[in-house]
């Protein structure tokens, strides 16, 4: 499959400070191929699309367009050029209209007499909106009024109608519910008729091999092979990502569902805000309980009203002792942990070091006589920074500067630093790469055979599968079916219920 | 996302923030030493400098519980001239100096426990409501200073002594040190400085927290009167002015940061305090005029928000 060679990236280096983010990468992207990018956490495939998007300009190398030099100086000269990229944390400006988000920087195709007419600016939005499927977003509304699923799909409205001849989408698909990426995945294949070229990064494999026609994997910045689609073999894609063989099972290999009878967790009736509407769930003692469904199913708030953080309208949650789950910290203290999907936000303090974000839940517990020595916070770090591996410098560097998997890995420590007992987990392997996200499962397997619970919240049916003990699918605030462990159990399956 | 991996650069950068405050104080001192003819480093002038530090430093410490949370306060001065007026009228009914020192901390923490509640719980701007609580002081102390001036009874000169400050100094110190770097309260404090959302969702009571912020505060600043009231000997309208910028000058030539978090550290206050006074006392001994030394403390003080803003990525400012 040889066509004609758009853009050429010969020996592209990127540094920041002391680390090298990309070293001597050179790939040539023709003119209608879909390329996907893949690699792990800190290989460099955003760099390298922040790079040839304008985001940065490379520390070395050169970019050739249509076999002129090309060195864009910023994201909108990428896009003069033809290149637009959907980044992975660029977002919309909130506080103005759809459509002004749409044509942000491009009002005057609209002005008339002095003004922008609006009207013609909302049906062009309208129209931009319908090519690509969106038809429940009125452009006229503010753009809080809607998901952050539903704001990046405008972002891809706003990408697109600069027609672009390299699109690039970075990660994108992460925020997405299923609907989402088939109107992600039906923008590309479109582009693709057009004879367009796409650049598609993304964690999830499986979508890649689905989608590209070629791809590209990195490793530690540097490049390390090209394959074409009949060459896409998952294990041996795997294996040159990580750079070693992958042994043992990813997922957990027993299809035993069984568990004690014992409940430790009992939600009922549960009620919050206009989201979830009258959930009742029981968790027993060393279960995993998978929860599933589209993003905005109310999952992820009955995730929070179960670890008390936010308030119900109605129902309850109570443990088996019979005591009620009323806020965070009394949620803590009988020994429930929550991992939030939104890590960097909600699970973790970014600008605090790893032990002050390890020892957080359990400064109680640390105190002597109320004061707590430096010596048994470190003790106390030390111990989950070896249980879990956690690469670092020192447990008192930022938390800020690790990777993802490795972020998520502090998160857990400070769980397993207070002992918990039942987990909620949501969207616990979000945005983390292969090797981490294995040794996760591994240690969800453990945590439940040493009779730990677990609720697993998650918008990836084949880790719900391949984890859970019981798998509850909700849909619009209420669960829809329950499905019990089984080799049988397919994502199909699921699928039909979630929408 | 590739995350900027900052090997060395990050070590010594940490190593310098921690040293800078302490340069800064040899620095000011050869300065001011130098160009002042010998007249910084006089007993004389040594003990003027400890007696204005004392009373600035209790506050400062109390001040970095509130600071590290991501809270701000422009109320000290005129709280501390409310305590002092307080306390002043109580120990003139004859009150021993139990009595009035008690006075002195309750007359203060009144104002935080307002300032607390209005701020933290019904979530009024810090910045405002401290801006407003010290307007109402400075309208009581102008009101009730205006036409008689009050003075201390002679028996509590006796606590205008050095060695009494320093101990006091000293005394509040480590248990606000002790509080802050070793207790739950402080650690908390400043998890919520780094991101309300995560403490809450680590278990840390945020408004609870925050409040005991201000109760320490309010305790601080009381103690704080207590020895501005035996050194100034009487209350007038002026009393404290101006004092609420020492406070914050202190704490950001100490390298904390104002936007709070897990960099706050309570040795800060007391290194920055001795420099905001050490910078007033060595510009006097310049012969700079009162007036003009204002300026050049907002000037500086500008600066180094500026320059920290730079070097910090989370901004010293929110």
């Amino acid at each position: 499959m040889s066509s004609k060679v758009v853009l050429k990236v010969t020996n592209i280096s990127k540094d920041f400070g002391l680390t090298h983010a990309l070293k001597n990468v050179s790939v040539d992207i023709g003119q209608g191929e879909i390329i996907g990018l893949i690699g792990e956490n800190g290989s460099g495939k955003s760099t390298l699309s922040s790079i040839i998007s304008g985001v940065y300009p490379a520390s070395k190398g050169t970019m050739e367009l249509d076999g002129e030099p090309y060195r864009p100086a910023n994201p909108m000269d990428a896009q003069n050029h033809g290149i637009s990229m959907i980044a992975q944390e660029m977002g919309t400006l909130p506080g103005i209209r759809v459509a002004d988000n749409i044509f942000l920087g491009k009002e005057q195709l609209f002005v008339q007499k002095g003004v922008v007419n609006r009207k013609k600016m909302y049906a062009e939005a309208k129209s931009a909106m319908g090519k690509i499927g969106i038809e429940n977003i009125n452009p006229e509304d503010p753009i809080t009024k809607y998901s952050l699923e539903e704001r990046k799909l405008i972002e891809v409205v706003r990408a697109l109608y600069s027609d672009p001849r390299i699109f690039i989408v970075d990660e994108t698909t992460t925020a997405l519910s299923q609907k989402g990426r088939d109107i992600i995945y039906q923008v590309i294949r479109k582009l693709k008729e057009e004879n367009k070229t796409v650049l598609f990064i993304s964690h999830d494999l499986e979508e890649l091999m689905e989608v590209c026609s070629k791809l590209i994997v990195l490793r530690d910045g540097v490049f390390i092979a090209e394959l074409q689609k009949e060459e896409f073999l998952e294990d041996r894609i795997k294996e040159l990502m990580v750079g070693r063989k992958l042994t043992g099972d990813y997922y957990r290999s027993d299809y035993d569902g069984s568990c004690d009878e014992e409940v430790v967790l009992k939600g009922e009736d549960i009620y919050v805000g206009d989201s979830v509407k009258g959930v009742s769930l029981e968790l027993h003692k060393g279960e995993i309980l998978g929860i599933g469904g589209l993003t905005d199913c109310g999952m992820h708030e009955l995730g929070k009203a179960l670890f008390g953080n936010i308030r119900l309208l109605y129902g309850q949650v109570t443990l088996k002792d019979g005591e009620k789950i009323t806020s965070e910290k009394q949620a803590i203290k009988h020994r429930l942990g929550y991992v939030s999907k939104n890590r960097d936000q909600e699970a973790l303090i970014l600008s605090a070091s790893i032990l002050d974000n390890i020892v957080l839940p359990s400064l109680s517990k640390l105190s002597r006589g109320g004061l707590i020595s430096r010596k048994s916070e470190k003790e106390f770090t030390n111990h989950q920074v070896e249980r879990l591996s956690i690469k670092c410098r020192e447990i008192t560097q930022d938390v800020r500067d690790l990777s993802g998997g490795n972020k998520q890995k502090v998160v857990f420590g400070k769980w397993l630093g207070n002992e918990s007992e039942i987990f909620i987990l949501d969207c616990p392997t979000r945005g983390i790469d292969i090797g981490v996200k294995a040794f996760m499962y591994q240690l969800m397997y453990q945590l439940k055979k040493e009779g730990k619970s677990m609720i697993m919240i998650s918008e990836e049916l084949p880790e719900l599968i391949g984890m859970s003990d019981r798998i509850l699918i909700m849909k619009d605030g209420k669960i829809q079916k329950s499905f019990e462990r089984s080799e049988s159990l397919n994502e199909a399956v699921l699928i039909q219920e979630m929408v | 996302m590739e995350k900027i991996k900052q090997t060395s650069m990050v070590g010594i950068t940490d190593a310098l923030r921690k040293i800078i405050p302490f340069l800064g104080i040899v620095l000011m001192v050869v300065f001011f030493q130098v160009l002042g003819d010998g007249k910084l480093l006089t007993r004389g002038n040594l003990n003027s400098i400890l007696n204005q530090t004392v009373y600035v430093a209790i506050m400062a410490f109390g001040a970095v519980f509130v600071y590290s949370h991501g809270g701000m306060d422009l109320s000290y001065g005129g709280v501390i001239g409310f305590s002092v007026l307080i306390s002043i009228l109580v120990a003139n009914t004859g009150a021993p100096v139990v009595v009035v020192f008690i006075s002195n901390i309750i007359a203060a923490l009144v104002w935080f426990l307002l300032n607390g509640v209005v701020s933290v719980y019904l979530k009024v701007s810090p910045f405002i409501t401290s801006l407003c609580i010290m307007y109402m002081c400075r309208g009581i102390l102008n009101t009730v200073c205006a036409s008689q001036k009050y003075s201390i009874p002679v028996y509590l000169y006796n606590y205008d002594n050095q060695v009494f400050k320093l101990c006091m100094l000293l005394g509040v110190y480590v248990i606000c040190y002790l509080l802050f770097e070793r207790t739950r309260i402080g650690k908390e404090n400043k998890a919520i400085g780094g991101s309300p959302v995560a403490a809450q969702q680590a278990g840390v009571n945020v408004n609870w927290t925050r409040m005991v912020a201000y109760i320490i505060s309010g305790v601080t600043v009381g103690i704080a009167g207590f020895i501005l009231m035996v050194r100034a000997g009487s209350v007038s309208t002026s009393t404290g002015q101006g004092l609420e910028m020492n406070v914050i000058t202190a704490l950001v030539l100490g390298g904390v940061p104002l936007s709070g978090g897990s960099r706050v550290k309570m040795v800060g206050a007391l290194v920055g305090s001795f420099s905001v006074i050490l910078l007033r006392n060595g510009l006097i001994v310049l012969g700079v005029n009162e007036r003009v030394i204002e300026g050049i403390q907002g000037l500086v003080l500008l600066l180094l928000v500026f320059l920290t803003y730079v070097k910090n990525q989370d901004g010293i400012l929110k």
